[in-house]
């Protein structure tokens, strides 16, 4: 019978819970940062506008950042391919938000 | 380093993306198929109205009732102090539809345009409720709305985790090999053909659902991003400033009038539906939704706020005149559930939308085929994949037989809807770890459902005294589904021979490692 477990690189690169969590939680959070970023920064014709496009983009962002994620070759890779745009966009939506 | 497909990936990538797909496919495949297919039925719900409430059909050429006078009727039976959505009486749609908002409860009737007869809407028609399944599962709001959302999330994985696992994308678009005795190559070549042909349409779908369906999650971030969280801010410049009643009576000006006003000065458009607040009171309003002409249907949303004692404009809100942003959001409703192109663009999205739900359902045979004992002895056994197998069974079959039946119990015995939908399916569920074979079961499911089908339009046909055209092409409309459901079952063989001799040539990538 046939087995597959996410894991083809064996036990080598495993950690497929690991990046799965980091696909769900921190692909989420992402997304979000995202979207946000995309709210403030994305030149619209009024605030509702930028609220929209920043919607849209979350919405289609999130299942690609996600697959993205998935496909880290452990989950330590698959939180840093999470955390390090996440840092950035984060600042930069604190940064557009506050300053 | 091999590298695979016309998108040039590597082993491992085609590889990874596989489980993936085949993990996402068999965790959600019970929900996406729910959800696609209640969603093709859900697209004929306009249409359906009043063909499942006979009582509302209207004869097209009868001369009507004004608006105004139908209003009139409206307030004396159900409170002149409610505010009121109203619309208006279409051929398909039946006559007009009113709902009263007050003291916490909606109420619904139906007007009868010519003779002003009131209907009552005491119970929720089979389209209705197939809609709300669609639109969150009949799960409580807004959670069945988010997990709806959710599910888009999912099928765009699925879909992205598909296009990258097929490495010959033009021989898929072509082949399919119909061995009736070897059942995983036909669900094989049927899943890549479905999913090939169906991809932008999937796509569409699940990121236009998507959103429709996380709007209410995402929108608070949003807004508090774009307006600072000033949501009184964010309503505002939506559907422009909020009046409340003053309590000083006023005259009210014609609504006939403003529609015709309206919809002359805007060539091509007519006035679909309306809502009217503060009836009487000098604060009156009335917000008019425009039907756009047929080139620009694509992006909806135009609405026109005007004072109903003055008939000054209060807001107007046109997507179409907007940035980017507000033109792919309106567009979203109107290319979700086809409303840009009339019937044969519905038409096409219910083959498409069936033909979605067909990949989901074959993709999860492929799942179940390939993890079935290869032993004779061992098959017969009821392992994880036998009650796996009859799960699925029992839940797509028993949607497609129960959805029929509800649509019959709409037509002869409203008030039974809901119930005769969830017995049915909790029946059929329940008979499908039963029955001796999947393939008989999903035969005599396939007869069973045209025979409903030929029953409510015969039915229709033989007890209506007089059917508008409306009607009788909804009528007509089943029974070509009936014999098209016919012909497809009469395609499922009665049993199918071992297909484990044919394991390799149902791979998705022919270079996919072997599992140790």
């Amino acid at each position: 019978m046939t087995k597959r477990t996410l894991d083809p690189d064996g036990a080598k690169g495993g950690g497929w819970k690991g990046r799965i969590s980091a696909a769900v939680i921190g692909g989420t959070v992402l997304a979000f940062a995202v979207g946000v970023f995309v709210t403030i920064y994305m030149p619209g014709f009024d605030g509702l506008d930028q609220a929209f496009m920043g919607g849209l983009v979350l919405v289609l962002a999130w299942p690609s950042i996600m697959l993205w994620v998935l496909f880290a070759r452990s989950g330590g890779k698959a939180w840093v391919r999470v955390l390090i745009p996440f840092t950035l966009f984060l600042a930069l939506d604190v940064g557009g938000l506050f300053l | 380093m091999k590298r695979l497909g016309p998108l040039r990936l590597r082993n491992r990538t085609v590889s990874l993306a596989f489980d993936i797909h085949s993990w996402l496919g068999i965790l959600g495949c019970l929900a996406l198929f729910v959800c696609c297919f209640s969603g093709s039925l859900a697209l004929f719900e306009q249409e359906l109205v009043a063909w499942e409430r006979p009582a509302t059909r209207v004869d097209s050429d009868a001369e009507g009732l004004s608006v105004d006078q139908l209003l009139e009727v409206a307030r004396q039976h159900l409170g002149a102090e409610k505010d009121m959505f109203v619309i208006l009486p279409t051929p398909h749609s039946g006559g007009m539809q009113v709902r009263a908002f007050g003291d916490g409860k909606v109420e619904k009737v139906f007007l009868d345009p010519t003779s002003g007869a009131v209907v009552e809407a005491e119970h929720e028609t089979a389209f209705e409720f197939l809609t709300h399944l669609h639109t969150d599962l009949h799960l409580p709001r807004p959670f069945g709305r988010y997990l709806v959302g959710f599910l888009g999330i999912f099928l765009l994985m699925s879909l992205i985790t598909g296009v990258m696992t097929h490495t010959k994308v033009i021989k898929d678009l072509f082949l399919l090999r119909w061995r009736p005795r070897r059942l995983r190559l036909t669900f094989s070549d049927l899943h890549k053909q479905l999913g090939v042909w169906g991809l932008l349409f999937g796509f569409v779908m699940a990121s236009t659902g998507a959103v429709l369906g996380l709007l209410g999650l995402f929108a608070p971030v949003m807004v508090l991003s774009a307006f600072g969280g000033d949501v009184d801010k964010a309503t505002e410049a939506f559907s422009g400033p909020r009046f409340e009643a003053t309590g000083s009576r006023a005259e009210m000006l014609s609504v006939d009038s403003m529609i015709d006003d309206l919809e002359g000065r805007i060539p091509g458009t007519e006035v679909s539906s309306f809502f009217l607040r503060h009836w009487e009171d000098e604060a009156a309003e009335i917000a008019l939704n425009l039907d756009q002409a047929p080139h620009r249907k694509l992006v909806a949303g135009e609405t026109h706020r005007l004072s109903l004692v003055d008939g000054s404009t209060l807001h107007m809100s046109r997507f179409t005149e907007r940035g980017a942003g507000s033109r792919l959001f309106g567009a979203m409703q109107p290319v979700h559930y086809a409303l840009f192109g009339g019937l044969a663009a519905k038409l096409l999205y219910f083959l498409l939308g069936v033909a979605l739900s067909l990949g989901i359902a074959t993709g999860a045979m492929i799942w179940l085929e390939r993890r079935r004992p290869a032993a004779a002895e061992q098959r017969e056994r009821r392992d994880r994949t036998f009650w796996l197998g009859r799960i699925h069974l029992g839940v797509s079959l028993g949607l497609v037989l129960s959805s029929a039946l509800a649509l019959a119990a709409g037509r002869i015995a409203p008030p039974f809807v809901e119930a005769t939908f969830w017995t049915a399916w909790l029946a059929i569920f329940v008979g499908a770890f039963f029955v001796p074979s999947s393939l008989v079961a999903l035969r005599a499911g396939g007869f069973l459902t045209a025979a409903v089908l030929v029953a409510v339009a015969s039915y229709d046909l033989l007890a209506s005294p007089v059917l508008p055209l409306a009607a009788k092409n909804v009528d007509i409309a089943l029974l070509t589904l009936a014999g098209l459901v016919a012909a497809a079952s009469a395609l499922i063989p009665k049993r199918a021979r071992d297909s484990r001799n044919v394991d390799s040539q149902s791979q998705p990538a022919e270079a996919l490692p072997e599992p140790t």
